[in-house]
């Protein structure tokens, strides 16, 4: 127990010393939680569920955010609070969190065709259906569907929430395909 | 916990739950590892005792708050505007209960620091190893001459949601058309700063639709207002005329009430109005100030890295009721309850304690689709919570109609997401 101590006693010397170490992954993911939910499961229908996304699409957005690459409300005020180690260590506790899908309504119409939007135009990279989060790819399976109405709609229009490649896809897509998109989505767990 | 120390206790605890179901409940019968009593339910109570039971279910959390129901000030403006409604933001507390977290509806009254011993005005004792107090606030009742506790049954705050709320709304709704309710701000600080500013905007959402010739006026103690520009754009666009706002240099600091014949007093002025919404400034909550927590401020100055008492060792003050530069919001407390927890972990491991992450972000209605918010991201520096420079701020003044309409619409998954993580 003693030896315990002054370890943690010089420990707290060094942090305090060199280059001041930051928060903790968990002390920063928990900042976010009020926001997008208990562990980065969003509860509010416009809120994204950032729990299990890839870490490094995750410190990509909150860079672009912050330089203001990315449209957002408040995203880009946020992240000027914040340095890319921080990013780091958000995303390190929120790329190791379990996802879950949003419990949600979606129309069995919409859905079907909706899938065949996805598979036309999103299904290179985001893959199995919207699940895969390879090639660091946001999951859209499951995500909340007025979240993805907004965002997707919205860089259909304008850069907002995307980065410049998505805009572009965004562009040649209509409202009533992004509609559909989102019912899709909603229907895949 | 005699001859274990925590550290090997949490060991045998962990090998013991390994053994499955016939060791680990025995020990946790037998010795919590830490008893932890918390008093308040709302935004920081609540989080602090779902944050601790989460992150250690042998520590036992005892959370002590007065009404069998929490209701949700956030929000509780739109009720005035008749959007919403009460029961939407009126929570229980089993979800709590289900993790663990031992509910005791009763109101705290004495708080022992030195013995570490809470009582309450049903007669319980409570000894713990640590206390947080996340109690909010009580009123300065007197400051403003002739109002008090029994002058707020007939001109509501409206500042603890709840009966008061809906008595405001009540007397909003019986108004005649053409009557002019009045809303008085007080100095800072004080709980959420941008209230009354978008208490205003949403009885004038109501006044728009049902009583077009009314009019609100705000009285001031300040000069200036939280989100001030944003708020003026919202209300000469949506509400032309009808929101007046008198700062507290131009005689708008309320002095004096006449309850009886619902009139105000400044230093100059005499104002009539039909409604009265007296919001009366206030202090930490009478528990805290009850334990000699409270500083001549009338706030809790509390030791950043752990909100431990630097007037109590072993007390931890969360919330509206602290002295911090952090905004008195829901958002601050959830995020002061985090870093409380942590460090209250920390200690009983015997471990240094980490360093701490603030948040605050808040979001204010003009209208159900028009939406703005603040942003705050704090550090800890040199013993001290500062702002992170060129971070965080308010909404542009410039922002297109589609980003208004997306905050209002954020405002309500906020509201979704934060009291789910409290209250599950
Ligand atoms: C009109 C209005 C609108 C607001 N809107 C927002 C918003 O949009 N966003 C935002 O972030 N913030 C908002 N706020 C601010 C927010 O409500 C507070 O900052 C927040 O509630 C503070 O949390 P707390 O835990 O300190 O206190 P509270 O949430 O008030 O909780 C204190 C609890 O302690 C209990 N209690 C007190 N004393 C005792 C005792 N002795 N024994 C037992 N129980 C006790 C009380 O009953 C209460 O349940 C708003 C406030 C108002 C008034």
């Amino acid at each position: 127990m003693k030896t315990r101590l002054l370890m943690g006693i010089a420990l707290a010397a060094i942090m305090h010393g060199g280059a001041a170490a930051g928060p903790t992954p968990k002390m920063l993911g928990d900042t976010c939680a009020g926001c997008h939910g208990l562990k980065g499961a969003s509860a509010g229908l416009s809120m994204p569920t950032i729990a299990g996304m890839p870490a490094d699409f995750i410190v990509l957005s909150m860079r672009e955010y912050r330089e203001g690459k990315r449209g957002s409300t408040i995203m880009g005020r946020i992240a000027k609070g914040y340095t890319d180690e921080d990013f780091e260590a958000m995303a390190r506790y929120f790329s190791s969190q379990p996802w879950k899908s949003a419990k949600q309504e979606f129309s069995a119409d919409l859905a079907k065709l909706g899938k065949r939007v996805h598979q036309r135009k999103c299904e290179a990279c985001h893959r199995d259906n919207g699940i895969s989060t390879e090639q660091d790819m946001p999951r859209m399976a499951g995500q909340w569907r007025e979240y993805l109405g907004l965002v997707l709609d919205e860089s259909r229009k304008r850069n907002f929430h995307q980065s410049e490649t998505m805009k572009a896809v965004m562009e040649r897509l209509s409202e009533q395909e992004v509609t559909a998109l989102t019912h899709f989505y909603a229907s895949q767990r | 916990m005699s001859s274990m120390n925590r550290r090997d206790f949490i060991q045998f605890a962990g090998a013991a739950s390994a053994l499955g179901m016939m060791g680990a409940p025995a020990i946790l019968h037998a010795a919590p590892r830490a008893r932890v009593v918390v008093v308040g339910a709302g935004y920081g109570g609540a989080i602090a005792a779902r944050y601790l039971r989460m992150a250690d279910p042998a520590i036992e959390v005892t959370l002590v708050e007065q009404n069998p129901k929490y209701v949700s000030c956030p929000l509780s403006n739109e009720i005035l505007g008749g959007e919403g409604h009460i029961e939407h933001l009126t929570f229980d507390y089993k979800g709590l209960a289900a993790i663990g977290v031992k509910i005791v509806i009763d109101t705290a009254t004495g708080l022992d620091p030195v013995r570490k011993r809470l009582t309450t005005k049903g007669g319980r004792t409570f000894d713990f190893d640590r206390a947080i107090l996340s109690p909010g606030i009580q009123f300065n009742w007197g400051a403003i001459e002739g109002y008090d506790e029994a002058a707020s049954q007939i001109i509501p705050h409206a500042y603890k949601a709840g009966p008061q709320t809906l008595l405001l709304r009540k007397q909003v709704e019986a108004m005649r058309d053409g009557g002019t309710v009045i809303i008085t701000a007080p100095e800072d600080p004080f709980r959420c700063p941008p209230g009354p500013y978008e208490r205003a905007a949403m009885i004038a959402h109501y006044f728009k639709k049902h009583k077009p010739r009314s009019k609100i006026l705000i009285l001031d103690s300040k000069d200036t207002f939280s989100k001030q520009a944003l708020f003026k754009q919202g209300w000469e666009r949506f509400y032309p005329g009808m929101i007046s706002w008198v700062s507290g240099s131009d005689d708008g600091d309320v002095r004096r009430v006449d309850v009886k014949n619902r009139t105000l007093h400044t230093m100059l002025t005499q104002h009539k109005a039909d409604v009265i919404n007296i919001i009366a400034p206030h202090r930490a909550g009478a528990i805290a100030e009850k334990a000699g927590l409270a500083g001549k401020n009338g706030w809790c100055p509390i030791e950043p890295t752990t909100f431990e008492s630097t007037l109590h060792k072993g007390i931890h003050v969360i919330g509206d009721s602290t002295d911090t530069p952090m905004p008195k919001s829901a958002y601050s407390a959830n995020s002061q309850a985090k870093v409380c927890v942590a460090a209250i972990l920390a200690q009983l491991n015997g471990e240094p304690v980490g360093v701490p992450a603030y948040t605050n972000t808040c979001y204010s209605l003009i209208t159900p689709d028009w939406g703005f918010s603040v942003a705050h991201i704090f550090r800890h520096q040199d013993g001290k919570m500062v702002q992170v420079p060129n971070s965080g701020g308010v909404s542009p003044l410039d922002a297109s109609v589609e980003d208004r309409r997306i905050e209002a619409i954020h405002a309500r998954s906020w509201f979704r997401n934060i009291t789910t993580e409290m209250f599950g």
